[in-house]
């Protein structure tokens, strides 16, 4: 009997208490955002919301620890394939500086070009000549191309040398830094010429300038163009030393070359044609 | 109820099961109508549900209803399980969860206040109930310890 009456209470109370919701949930239903529960709701919020932030900064480190130690295998895979993308962004950001570096090197040459009014074919070097007692490269502009003996060559910055022998697609060019490459040059500033010769790595010599002339370190040194090699005015280099030479009264001048020969990539070729159209200077 | 409340909301939110949260309010119903039967199973249902639509700004009633019939029936339930075994709670937190919030998802739908798709909703209900039954080991001795600690002495029914 006891357990009849506390079976029927308990039906009893489960009834109540569904009634009670299903009461609950038409009043919110029908009340909207202006009924009562809904305001009971908000009032509750409000009370709820600094507890809940107040929690959540304290447990925030355990939170965010489980939530990582979840996310652990997801992290070592986005870890290397991020790691992946980083070498990948790396070597495109080496080959757009490469690239940088050219089109600097090209726009050199085509206003070198433009400014100088000179017939050109542009080359690109492709090997050094490995020997001791050759200062040379191989370009790869020949015969097919109109490439000739004794062409010069220059890069953006100046004079490389010229041309010493061709074949049919490659061609070797004597670098102004060779012993056996000498050039007509030309003081900027005092218009007095001479002979400028190569010393390997030492920087060029400029020979038979008239004794007493005033030369000063920084001085430009451009091609005479009396040679008939090379056209005038192209920049050779800049004047490093003076040094005076009390036994023969002839100051030794010391040339530094304005192309680095040992940073070589792209040079244009002077067309014998355009030697002649080349303008004074 | 609140400190369940809070913790839900706040680091559980957090800790997430491939996007589901624990369904606290369920496990305690669950437990609590485990551990007292389907009279205190009910009560605590409404109470935990009522709690978590006015607290946590749900459509009102729903979870107070669909709480208030779990607990009844986990309550009915656990009376015709005569030897319990270590599972036993694990199994009932879960299969009850996921039938609560299945049945939440049908009155919502039938209000017009289920703002979900059918699949997602089983998915939730599949995966919260999951998370509760890994919970259950951790917090069904906590809450075993609470009830004792309420109940009058009396004849122990397990």
């Amino acid at each position: 009997m006891a357990i009849y009456k506390r079976e029927r209470s308990t039906r009893l109370l489960v009834v109540a208490l569904v009634v009670t919701s299903l009461m609950i949930i038409t009043l919110d239903f029908r009340g909207g955002q202006r009924g009562p529960l809904a305001a009971a709701g908000r009032l509750s919020l409000a009370i709820i919301s600094p507890l809940q932030e107040g929690i959540a900064k304290v447990f925030s480190p355990v939170g965010a620890f489980f939530s990582n130690l979840a996310a652990l295998g997801s992290l070592r895979t986005e870890n290397a394939r991020l790691r992946a993308e980083l070498a990948e962004l790396q070597g495109a950001q080496a080959e757009i500086l490469e690239y940088e570096a050219r089109i600097a090197e090209l726009t050199g040459l085509l206003e070198f070009k433009e400014e100088f009014e000179l017939q050109t074919i542009g080359a690109t070097v492709v090997s050094e000549v490995p020997s001791n007692f050759e200062a040379s490269v191989t370009i790869n502009r020949g015969a097919a191309d109109g490439v000739e003996l004794d062409m010069p060559v220059v890069a953006a910055e100046g004079l490389v040398g010229r041309v010493v022998q061709v074949a049919e697609h490659w061609s070797k060019v004597l670098l102004v830094i060779d012993t056996d490459h000498a050039v007509h040059a030309r003081l900027a500033s005092t218009r007095e010429t001479g002979i400028l010769r190569g010393q390997r790595e030492r920087d060029l010599r400029l020979d038979l300038i008239l004794p007493g002339t005033p030369v000063q370190p920084g001085e430009q040194v451009v091609t005479s163009g009396q040679d008939g090699i090379y056209p005038p005015g192209i920049g050779i280099g800049v004047v490093s030393l003076v040094v005076p030479n009390e036994s023969t009264l002839q100051e030794e001048i010391l040339v530094r070359p304005n192309v680095d020969v040992s940073r070589l990539s792209d040079v244009l070729v002077v067309l014998s044609g355009g030697l002649l159209e080349g303008s004074q200077r | 109820m609140v400190t369940a409340l809070l913790l839900q909301s706040t680091v559980f939110a957090q800790v997430k099961l491939a996007g589901a949260q624990p369904e606290l309010m369920y496990l305690i119903t669950i437990v609590m109508a485990m551990l007292e039967g389907p009279a205190v199973g009910a009560v605590a249902g409404f109470t935990a549900g009522l709690g978590q639509d006015f607290l946590l700004d749900q459509p009102k009633g729903i979870n107070a209803l669909a709480l208030t019939l779990v607990g009844y029936a986990v309550g009915q339930v656990r009376q015709y399980i005569v030897t319990p075994g270590p599972l036993t709670p694990v199994l009932l937190v879960g299969g009850f969860t996921a039938i609560g919030i299945l049945f939440y998802g049908l009155v919502a739908f039938l209000l017009g206040q289920l703002g979900t798709g059918f699949l997602f909703l089983l998915r939730t209900a599949f995966l919260s109930a999951i998370y509760n039954a890994v919970l259950t080991p951790l917090l069904y001795p906590v809450l075993k310890r609470v009830a004792e600690a309420s109940r009058a002495s009396r004849v122990h029914r397990w």
